[in-house]
């Protein structure tokens, strides 16, 4: 027997009896049918369009035939518009299931859930009732009237529901935290704290509930618990078993229709839209490593690094890690500032797929962050020689060589960059700097980058370009100068509220003031010399 | 048949004539244009190509702005809209007067003439909403145009006549705006402007984006990228600086539809509450020091009760429980409903939607303009909210429907301890479908009761002219301060019994659109003399008086009247 055969049965067992005393009183012979809309589908996946049509197909063919029959196919046509999307449809085709088959109480209860979906709770309430009085065992249909109930002020009426439930069923996550929403709405604060947080035990993952939890505590006064729960967004609702729902979700036929409307929504930026049909697709084809993947890189745009990261383990456990698995995976490290677990799989992900250059560029910046100059100038090496144009890429470069102590291929790197860009001052200022901060630099660079650095101060006295001249000047051996240069950089920073910049410039005025040059084109600490880690924001 | 049994029947024959009575006589009647003289059509310029502002403009304006007493009406046209589209590609007719915003002047009796041509006013930006500011002090409105598109401003000359000075005064935004709000948040005495921007649109970054079915659809606003508002510190000389950065609010970004300026915080400076789509909505609280601070999750306005960011569309804010501070209320899209947020004065607001029972029956709708009013004039704050949708509406497209997103309005009756919706069978101008947005609050025929014109995009203006008010007696006040309106100050009318009900002079809230700034006070349950008290936005009172006339509007200017 079927998992779904078996909850068909469990459904139907109690309401057999009376199904057969409506069969035998009515004995309806004609039944007012609606004709089931049929939905523009052009722009479906080819399953769905399939599945619908089988169905609409299976109608027809039942027409003529026993009414439970055509009940059933009734029900299912509507269960596959629903788990489509496809809801006027979908609610035709319950609506002409529940007429002929009355007893079922699958139906009402659908057309309860297409009805609350549509916003039209009064509808929703009446159906919910139906379905209640058909099968009153059946936990999810009362959850739902509640929320109705909740939704429409009715407080009474939606605690007796949960309350109800939770007699039964004390942990029910979803109970608790429906009957919590109607204290809060009466105000009785504490009452609602202590069953949200009991929820939340439950189900951690349901973090919606943390707003909730924080205008409890905002109500009570406890204002650092109320902060800690306020500044987590959550947008997941505590979840309950639900056979008939998940029975309407198994109809779906489209797994890559989900995935074509998720990666669209994720192009268009709307990616809580995508999250939904990426999980979507996932219930259909949970073992995808492309939904999954998608789903994560969906997740983190949303800022749900943790449950992203779910999905990469969820595939690796499967076996199924290929080298976008393992970048996806480096990136999560990086987030933490694991630097090291994220290396090691930037490592496999390059293994796998050389040709994946994201993963090479976050490599060699990290790299660059643990001090690994010399392995990280293969890299940028190897970016740059597959993209010459790339100016990120040899700048990149040539900080790498400098870190690596090769300062007179930095040079020439950044000579050439100039040669390509004569025009933009910052890879000007930047040559200067490489070539100021390299004792072995040719006569020729360091006169030209003296007097590149003495043009670029006269257009602005920046406190950056003032640097480079102050650093021109001691390569120069004018120490003077560039202690004068030093000076006003700092001013400047200072005037221009760059607080975080004057450590290190105090520091290299030490070294002039001692008749030393710079060590490095950048404050070590600097960007240039120190790529930052990724973050999600600019992931996203 | 004894005298119980008898005196039962007649109270239930009464019972039945009260209620037949009230049914026969609906609370707000059509007026229809044939009848006003409003000929107005909104064109929007949709030419089958989903651009997302095509389905975002219609405000209104509601102002006196030749000052004879009675509200002008001020209606946001559209145009063509697309690179390279003209006429021939629009979906819907074309209309025939000149697609720019028009002015209609009350001539009173409920007639209306078009006086756009002599008022000089030519907005033809691609319209979406309207402000309305005294920024001179010269006691003329003046008027704020927000576009997809560089904003206007329009100084009202004091001779019925506007001239353009959007370049001069420097608040030109070229961003899409949708809503814009004049309030004086450094207290020095003009008007300063905050507009609301909404998202970075614009034909060289579109996006194709289709319902589930694969259908084409309009965008969401998710997929563009937010921008900030601006704040522009009026300088006293008919020129504005924009002071968004220093003050703070230009920090953050988020899809900005409506906004209103109130003293949230009761410390006698002006707050802004911003009303984002799908995003976190913004408190912006006013330290008094020239700065904001955004503090809407802190406050509990920022999301609704399940902790869920919702797509709001407009909000306003008046003081609904009669506690002394301002409360929120705002429209929604269709399955989430709209939001009570009522202010606890202690710088946090409770959510009291689904308590007031305002969330079941608004599921089903998608609210942009919104007006808190007492149309029955019993003394309790009503809710009425224009509604239109913004995703396709697939039953009206298959029905050969080419702007499928038509919705109907909707009206609340206040009962003191909630609200009930007053649906078309009690209301039949209730019934009309439309893509309804702006939505302004005034009493047309000063007959002291509030109507409401409403601006449907890609259609004609709804006027409701209201009869439910029409037996009740009320008081109005045109407050003043040398002349000018006195937005921000409050009103307070007490009872003989100590009963008192107080309310802020606003012009703005709704969404695009700027409401008549009279304040109209129901005297239902009250018993005279009245006492009239108006105080400051620090609530220090500078007039107190009696009022012995009802029935009628009370000038008070606090300069002149103290």
């Amino acid at each position: 027997m079927t998992s779904t055969s078996m909850i068909d049965r469990a459904l139907k067992s109690n309401v057999i009896g009376l199904a057969l005393i409506v069969t035998l009183v009515a004995c309806p012979l004609a039944t007012a049918l609606e004709t089931v809309p049929e939905p523009r589908v052009d722009g479906l996946a080819e399953p769905v369009r399939s599945a619908i049509n089988d169905a609409r197909v299976a109608v027809e063919e039942l027409e003529d035939g026993a009414q439970a029959d055509l009940a059933a196919a009734y029900g299912v046509l509507g269960m596959i518009y629903h788990a489509h999307e496809l809801m006027d449809a979908a609610a035709s085709a319950y609506r002409n299931a529940e007429e002929l088959a009355p007893y079922d109480a699958r139906w009402s209860y659908l057309l309860g859930i297409t009805a609350a979906e549509a916003g039209d709770m009064g509808t929703a309430e009446r159906y919910f009732r139906e379905s209640l009085t058909d099968n009153p065992g059946y936990i999810p249909t009362r959850i739902r009237l509640a929320r109705v109930l909740l939704a429409n002020g009715r407080l009474d009426a939606a605690e007796a529901l949960f309350d109800y439930v939770l007699r039964d069923a004390p942990n029910n996550a979803a109970c608790l935290d429906g009957k919590a929403q109607v204290l809060m709405e009466r105000q009785q604060y504490a009452e609602a704290a202590e069953l949200l947080r009991k929820a939340l035990e439950i189900q951690p993952e349901a973090d919606r509930l943390n707003y909730t939890l924080g205008q409890a505590y905002r109500a009570l006064g406890e204002n650092e618990k109320a902060q800690e729960h306020l500044s987590v967004i959550g947008t997941r609702d505590p979840l309950f078993m639900d056979p008939v729902f998940s029975q309407m979700r198994s109809y779906s036929r489209s797994a890559e229709q989900f995935m074509s409307v998720g990666h669209e929504a994720a192009r268009n930026g709307d990616y809580p839209s995508a999250v939904r049909y990426f999980s979507r697709a996932i219930e259909i084809d949970p073992e995808s490593a492309m939904a999954r993947v998608s789903l994560m890189r969906a997740l983190e745009a949303v800022g749900e690094i943790d449950l992203a990261e779910k999905q990469l383990d969820y595939v690796i456990e499967q076996g199924k890690e290929n080298s976008l698995i393992h970048f996806n995976k480096g990136v999560m490290h990086e987030y933490r500032s694991e630097d090291d677990q994220a290396r090691v799989r930037y490592r496999q992900a390059l293994a796998m797929q050389p040709d994946l250059v994201e993963a090479r560029i976050l490599l060699a910046n990290s790299l660059m962050r643990n001090g690994q100059a010399a392995e990280a100038v293969d890299h940028y090496g190897q970016l740059r020689a597959q993209s010459p144009d790339r100016l990120d890429y040899s700048f990149r470069y040539a900080m790498a060589q400098a870190l690596a102590g090769r300062c007179v291929e930095a040079v020439e790197v950044m000579h050439e960059m100039v040669s390509k860009v004569p025009d933009d001052l910052e890879t000007l200022n930047s040559y200067n700097r490489v070539v100021a901060s390299c004792p072995a630099a040719t006569a020729t660079h360091k006169q030209n980058a003296l007097n590149a650095s003495r043009n670029l101060y006269s257009l602005s006295t920046a406190a950056y370009i003032t640097e480079t001249l102050a650093m021109a000047e001691a390569a120069a051996g004018n120490t003077d100068a560039a202690v004068e240069y030093q000076s006003q950089a700092i001013f400047s920073a200072l005037s221009a509220g760059q607080q975080a910049q004057l450590p290190a410039m105090r520091a290299l005025l030490e070294r002039f003031r001692q008749g030393q040059t710079a060590q490095l084109p950048f404050d070590p600490e600097s960007s240039a010399m120190k790529p930052p880690r990724l973050t999600p924001e600019q992931r996203r | 048949m004894n005298n119980h049994l008898l005196n039962t029947i007649s109270k239930s024959l009464l019972l039945i004539v009260s209620t037949t009575s009230a049914y026969a006589s609906p609370a707000f009647e059509t007026l229809e244009g044939s009848a006003s003289g409003i000929d107005f059509v909104h064109f929007n310029g949709m030419s089958g190509e989903y651009y997302f502002p095509e389905m975002m403009g219609g405000g209104v304006a509601l102002f006196d702005y030749d000052g004879d007493g009675d509200e002008d009406i001020y209606l946001v046209q559209g145009a063509m809209l697309g690179p390279d589209k003209s006429a021939e590609d629009s979906l819907l007719p074309v209309p025939e007067q000149a697609l720019i915003d028009r002015l209609y002047r009350n001539d009173g009796n409920l007639k209306f003439t078009d006086v756009t041509e002599q008022s000089g006013l030519r907005a033809n930006g691609y319209g979406m909403g309207v402000t309305v500011g005294d920024i001179d002090n010269d006691g003329d409105p003046d008027l704020y145009l927000s576009n997809f598109g560089a904003n206007q401003l329009w100084r009202n000359n004091g001779d019925g006549t506007f001239s353009d000075i959007t370049a001069v005064a420097g608040v030109d935004d070229e961003r899409w705006t949708v809503s814009s709000t004049f309030a004086d948040y450094d207290g020095d005495g003009w008007l300063d402007l905050m507009v609301v921007n909404y998202v970075q649109y614009s034909f060289t970054n579109l996006k194709t984006c289709k319902a589930y079915s694969g259908a084409p659809d309009y965008c969401s606003p998710q997929s563009y990228k937010s921008t900030s508002d601006r704040l522009f510190r009026n300088q006293g000389d008919g020129t504005f600086v924009n002071v968004s950065n220093r003050v703070g609010i230009a920090a953050y970004e988020g899809p900005g539809l409506g906004v209103v300026a109130r003293d949230f915080s009761g410390d006698g400076h002006m707050d802004f509450y911003v009303a984002n789509d799908g995003a976190a909505n913004f408190m912006w609280i006013n330290d008094g020091n020239g700065s904001f601070t955004e503090q809407a999750m802190l406050w509990g306005v920022a999301v609704n009760m399940a902790g869920k960011p919702e797509a709001s569309m407009g909000v306003d804010a008046i003081d609904y429980d009669h506690d002394g501070d301002e409360d929120l209320f705002m429209t929604h899209l269709d399955r989430q409903s709209n939001t009570l947020f009522v202010n606890q004065g202690t710088g946090w607001f409770v959510d009291r939607t689904v308590a007031m029972g305002l969330a079941g029956t608004s599921l089903p709708f998608t609210g942009f303009g919104v007006a808190w009013l007492d149309y029955d004039l019993d003394g309790q704050w009503d809710l009425f909210s224009a509604n239109g949708a913004v995703v396709v509406i697939e039953q009206q497209r298959d029905a050969g429907d080419v702007y499928p997103l038509r919705q109907r309005n909707q009206l609340w009756r206040g009962t003191g301890d909630g609200f009930v919706e007053i649906g078309p069978d009690q209301v039949p101008a209730l019934e009309h479908m439309a893509v309804s947005r702006g939505l302004a609050l005034g009493d047309l025929d000063n007959d002291g009761d509030s109507d409401i014109v409403i601006g449907n995009s890609a259609g004609a203006p709804q006027l409701l002219i209201n009869r439910a008010g029409d037996a009740q007696s009320w008081l109005g006040v045109d407050l003043r301060r040398d002349g000018v309106v006195a937005i921000g100050a409050r009103v307070t009318i007490k009872d003989k019994t100590g009963k008192q009900r107080t309310q802020v002079v606003r012009r703005d809230g709704s969404y695009a659109s700027a409401l008549d700034p009279r304040l109209l006070f129901a005297l239902e349950g009250m018993e005279p003399p009245y006492q009239l008290t108006v105080s400051e936005r620090d609530k220090s009172v500078v007039i107190e008086r009696q009022v012995d006339a009802v029935d009628r509007y009370h000038t008070i200017d606090i300069q002149r009247d103290k």
